[in-house]
């Protein structure tokens, strides 16, 4: 059963009871003074009647007396008067159809017998009917129009309102806490109201804290993640060059022994020298690797003041001449275009230059015919992506980066694709073409300056990466 | 014959065979007694022998005993021979060992003919000046 319903059924109760009493108390009064009035209309009509009869007993005796009161009767018989001369028949018990009133009557100081009046409570009775059924038609209706305002009230301001409530709690329940409650009652229900959206508020403000906390939580893992694959890459990585050392050792020392041997022909010296600078090359790559394994804590360059400003633009020329004869076999030209005056960040030129090869060596191979790549360099105030090891800057709310980006217009990197590319290993190009290390050692030479490398790419248009240097020198936190 | 006179002796460990002969190849040529081992244990066979030792050129990754492990030993029994400690794999850790180790070197692996004989030379200087400016 519905709380407004019991409401109304309970309202109604209560009227009817109220009624009915008030029905009873107003028969009961209206009868007592209709049996009131009666005795008083006796009482004078007994008073006439006795004076008459004495007058007549006195003067023509009993039988002159008893006519008197035989005329006097009505024949009507709701009222009916009779002589009453043993005692004993006064002592008559209540009855409820009529009315007694007996009238003592003295002759001449001698006591005859009793006038009885009596009178028939018909009137009564049929008004009492009259006023019971009155009674009940109005409690009908006044119980039928409360029970209707009551449903109308009840289900407006109770019923409609709990129905809300009830489903806000079902939406709560089912996590949804948006969209607040509107009751506009100043009641219970209208406290409960501003107390459920209170309760949503509080939850929507946990729930988004919970959920800031296990984006958190998430990108840590992710990290960490990151970071083990980067151990166990780094344990391969210095494995390799560990073992690659001593061979590689013996065969530039073995080189460079010919290269130096004036008893050996001259032909002979020069390709000995070659094999020398080419083992150089591998060297230099075990060592980068090694460096790479090792994070910065050991760098090939650690030591080197990254305190002196690096000419980007003569790098960024140096790079491109570097990579021209690998770009004309592929039908590719390299343009370098500057600002005025190209930012000159505190960076390690060697470093650099290797970001940009290993840039400039995947945009020519994402180039197909004859297709541009471009380095763009320029400086810009930002804030670094949350993910960038913050760096400790001096004062101004933005610190200024010089930016250096590598255009191509090639197949550009599928969006699936672009998270994974700066871990190491990973590469889509085909078996010895690349090692996938050179993004990621990019990366880590950019982010061991402060910086990051940002890439933005579409399919079949070209792709873009940035290279953001700080222009302040900070040691990494 | 006075013991200055003679030579300056150089010991090299290594256990890679080809590494061992070019080192020696090297090494002889800059006119030392070279005393070659391929191993750590043969290291120390050559340093508790009667003949003296101007130089040590040890690998650090070998049989028996690490090059770092004998050189430490030495110093612990009062050798005080320079030596020339090289590894394909020169971390901090490593690094900050040898230079605890005293008139010790790091060389990486792989380097250039004319690193090591440098660095083979500076050690050698003190104990080759007396003979050449002796009348």
């Amino acid at each position: 059963m519905r709380l407004a319903h019991k409401l109304i059924l309970a309202l109604v109760i209560g009227l009817t009871l109220v009624q009915a009493a008030n029905a009873y108390y107003r028969v009961h009064r209206e009868l007592e003074a209709f049996d009131a009035d009666m005795k008083q209309d006796h009482q004078v009509l007994g008073r006439i009647l006795a004076r008459s009869v004495t007058a007549v007993w006195e003067r023509f005796g009993q039988a002159g007396a008893m006519s008197i009161l035989a005329n006097a009767t009505p024949t009507t018989g709701i009222l009916l008067v009779r002589w009453i001369d043993e005692p004993e028949l006064h002592r008559r018990v209540p009855r409820n159809d009529r009315v007694f009133t007996d009238v003592p009557i003295s002759v001449a100081g001698e006591f005859k017998g009793y006038i009885e009046i009596s009178e028939s409570r018909h009137f009564q009775q049929v008004y009492v009917r009259t006023t019971l059924i009155r009674s009940l038609v109005l409690t009908f209706l006044a119980v039928a129009s409360t029970g209707v305002i009551s449903f109308v009230i009840g289900v407006w301001f109770v019923g409609k309102p709990i129905e809300k409530l009830v489903d806000k709690a079902r939406r709560i329940g089912g996590g949804d806490v948006e969209g607040p409650l509107v009751i506009r009652q100043r009641d219970e229900i209208g406290v409960l109201a501003t107390e459920m959206n209170a309760m949503c508020a509080r939850l929507a403000e946990a729930r988004s804290a919970l959920d800031a906390e296990t984006t958190e939580l998430l990108r840590t893992q992710d990290q960490l993640r990151h970071a083990d694959r980067l151990a166990t890459v780094g344990k391969l990585a210095s494995g390799m060059a560990h073992e690659l050392g001593t061979p590689l050792g013996v065969a530039l020392m073995r080189a460079n022994m010919i290269a130096s041997n004036p008893a050996v022909g001259r032909d002979v010296r020069d390709a000995a020298r070659i094999v020398g600078e080419q083992i150089d090359r591998i060297t230099h790559i075990v060592r980068q690797l090694l460096d790479f394994a090792r994070g910065s804590a050991v760098s090939s360059t650690r030591g080197l003041p990254w305190r002196e400003p690096a000419n980007l633009l003569a790098v960024a020329q140096r790079s491109a001449v570097m990579l021209q004869p690998l770009a004309a076999k592929r039908g590719v030209t390299i343009e370098v275009i500057s600002v005025e005056n190209p930012p000159e960040p505190p960076a390690n030129e060697e470093q650099i230059e290797q970001v940009l090869v290993n840039l400039l060596v995947n945009a020519i191979h994402a180039s197909q015919g004859a297709a541009k790549v471009s380095i763009h360099l320029g400086a810009t105030e930002m804030r670094p992506p949350a993910d960038v090891t913050p760096v400790v800057w001096g004062g101004s709310a933005e610190p200024q980066y010089a930016v250096i980006s590598v255009k191509d217009e090639g197949v550009g990197i599928p969006p699936e694709v672009l998270p994974r590319i700066f871990e190491p290993f990973f590469t889509t190009k085909g078996i010895g073409e690349g090692t996938g290390l050179g993004l990621s050692v990019a990366y880590g030479m950019v982010r061991e300056h402060g910086g990051w490398i940002e890439v933005k790419s579409e399919a079949g248009k070209g792709s873009c990466f940035s290279v953001y240097l700080p222009m302040e020198f900070s040691e990494l936190v | 014959m006075d013991a200055n006179d003679r030579l300056p002796r150089v010991v090299i460990a290594e256990d890679d065979d080809e590494m061992r002969a070019v080192l020696d190849e090297l090494v002889s040529g800059l006119g030392v007694e070279v005393a070659l081992a391929a191993s750590g244990s043969e290291l120390v066979k050559l340093l508790t022998d009667d003949q003296r030792v101007d130089l040590i050129v040890t690998d650090v990754r070998m049989p028996w005993m690490t090059g770092y492990n004998v050189a430490l030993s030495a110093r612990n029994s009062g050798l005080t021979i320079p030596v020339i400690i090289v590894t394909a794999f020169p971390d901090d850790v490593l690094a900050a060992q040898v230079e605890k180790l005293g008139s010790a070197v790091l060389l990486a692996k792989p380097f250039r003919p004319e690193e090591l004989l440098s660095l083979v030379r500076a050690r050698l200087a003190p104990s080759q000046a007396p003979p050449d400016l002796q009348p």
